[in-house]
């Protein structure tokens, strides 16, 4: 019975299903993450060839074979890169990017990565960094004796000194984009690494064309909506079931033949 | 055997096949752009001069002759997705194929390559209404949309369309698996003609109740054919039985 093998391949695919969506649920309060979809592809179908099928006739409507699927693979589980909403925190080094655009973070082993997830801090350098304590590039180093940090929604960083009117600039923050954002891998800690699916990154100042600003004081949060995917889990659990019933019944028909005489 | 058993034996075939496109079906229920399979029976007239009486002289069996694929239209997912499209009514997306031929589908999760190359999930190109593939100039990336009719709309105007091909033949088309079909001679739409809905996907059209109901159908059907195939055995067992004594 080739209809076992079939719904076990329904049944493994809706297992990737609800991992993807508890992967979601638990990453709902994720600064930037990313909600991902698990996508399906039917399989081969085989073609048996029916002789004597053409028979009936000119038929208009029939093909002359019967096509049989052979179930259902997960075709990848792909990123839907919707803005977040924008959270306010009121804290100077959280910085949200409204739009397209990574920051780029400065990894131990020297590799760039990419992250969306501004919540930055100081070193005891005075470097801006991430929660990890990797870098941003290009680097900004908030001098001592600082006493107010301004993020303008175009990247340049200011900062105030006491006793001068004036703000000093101390760096400009940039933001890298990718012609195939979905071609990034995830490295976890809300990093991603450039691949050749998702090719070289685009370096820009936030602002221009094609990229987006930043705003200070604000997180992006996830773009999960809960609803959305209570609801996809209640459709894949029965999708679930559903195959587990043919199964039954696939057994059901097996036992009916076992038990002739 | 006589021909009854033959008869149930094609029947209980016929279920089996039929069984397994079900189990297609409920495989496929979250595949975005599937369509159900459905498939065709029909009465297969054998002649049999040797009967007794006239009325046996046909006997039906059961041919499972083809499947069609329904073209109801699945639900709407929104996705938020730019490049997710869905069509609204009949039709296919065109898509390049590695062997140069053409193949149609109806899932439409595209994405950019890092060459800005519109292509599907498995990396295959979509096809223009010319039949080109289309290419976003990358300092476009990020503010592409598709329209209604299946432009792609850039930030200075369209940059290509995407065909929505359509046929005449429906039955003509043929799954090949990987979310593909096969089909010949088809009609690519026009832009007025066109009705695209982006940001979303179509769901696939197989009801999990229709496709329930009919398993429970096939269950029941096999299991009363199989016991009409007991029954039968009876009758020609007994009969050996009495013919035995009366030969003693």
């Amino acid at each position: 019975m080739r209809s076992l093998s079939i719904s076990a391949t329904g049944m493994l695919a809706q297992q990737t299903n609800v991992d993807v969506i508890s992967n979601n649920i638990a990453n709902m309060n994720t600064t930037a993450y990313k909600k991902q979809r698990a996508e399906f592809q039917d399989l081969l179908y085989q073609q048996v060839a029916r002789p004597g099928a053409a028979t009936g006739g000119p038929q208009a409507r029939a093909p002359s074979g019967i096509q049989i699927g052979a179930g259902v693979r997960t075709g990848g589980v792909y990123r839907i890169s919707e803005q977040g909403a924008m959270t306010t925190t009121d804290n100077q080094y959280d910085v949200a990017i409204e739009g397209n655009g990574y920051f780029q973070i400065l990894m131990p082993s020297g590799e760039i990565a990419y992250t969306r997830a501004g919540s930055f801090q100081l070193s005891d350098q005075g470097e801006l960094v991430t929660a990890d304590g990797y870098a941003v590039q290009p680097g900004v180093t908030i001098p001592p004796q600082a006493t107010d940090v301004s993020i303008s929604r175009t990247g340049i960083v200011q900062i105030k000194v006491a006793g001068q009117a004036e703000m000093q600039d101390v760096g400009q923050l940039q933001l890298a984009t990718f012609v195939n954002e979905a071609g990034l891998e995830a490295q976890g800690g809300n990093l991603f690494l450039a691949t050749a699916a998702s090719g070289q990154p685009n370096i820009a100042s936030p602002g221009d064309p094609g990229f987006g600003m930043l705003r200070q004081g604000f997180l992006e949060a996830s773009n999960v909506n809960p609803v959305a995917e209570i609801t996809a889990l209640i459709s894949a659990q029965r999708a679930y079931e559903m195959n587990s019933r043919v199964v039954k019944t696939v057994d059901e028909m097996l036992a009916t033949s076992s038990q002739l005489r | 055997m006589d021909i009854s058993s033959y008869v149930l034996l094609s029947h209980e075939q016929a279920l089996r096949r039929r069984l397994d496109v079900v189990a297609n079906n409920m495989a496929n229920v979250s595949t975005v752009g599937f369509r159900r399979e459905q498939p065709v029976f029909h009465e297969m007239l054998k002649r049999g001069e040797d009967a007794m009486t006239r009325d046996a002289r046909n006997v039906s069996f059961v041919l499972d002759f083809g499947a069609v694929h329904d073209t109801a239209l699945g639900g709407f997912q929104a996705t938020g997705n730019p490049l997710d499209v869905a069509i609204d009514g009949q039709g296919y997306f065109a898509v390049a194929l590695p062997d140069g031929g053409t193949g149609y589908t109806r899932a439409g999760q595209f994405k950019l390559l890092d060459t800005g190359q519109l292509v599907t999930s498995n990396g295959q190109p979509v096809r223009g209404d010319s039949g080109q593939p289309i290419t976003v100039p990358p300092e476009m990336i990020g503010r592409v949309t598709i329209a209604n009719d299946g432009s792609i709309m850039g930030p200075d105007g369209p940059l290509g369309r995407i065909a929505v091909t359509v046929f005449d033949n429906e039955a003509g088309v043929t799954p090949r698996g990987d979310g593909l079909m096969a089909a010949e001679n088809g009609r690519v739409l026009a832009a007025g003609e066109t009705k695209l809905r982006a940001g979303g996907l179509e769901g696939s059209n197989v009801q999990p109740i229709v496709e329930t109901t009919n398993m429970i159908q096939i269950l029941r059907s096999y299991q009363t054919s199989q016991r009409m195939a007991d029954a039968i055995n009876d009758m020609r067992k007994r009969a050996v039985e009495r013919l035995g004594r009366i030969g003693g």
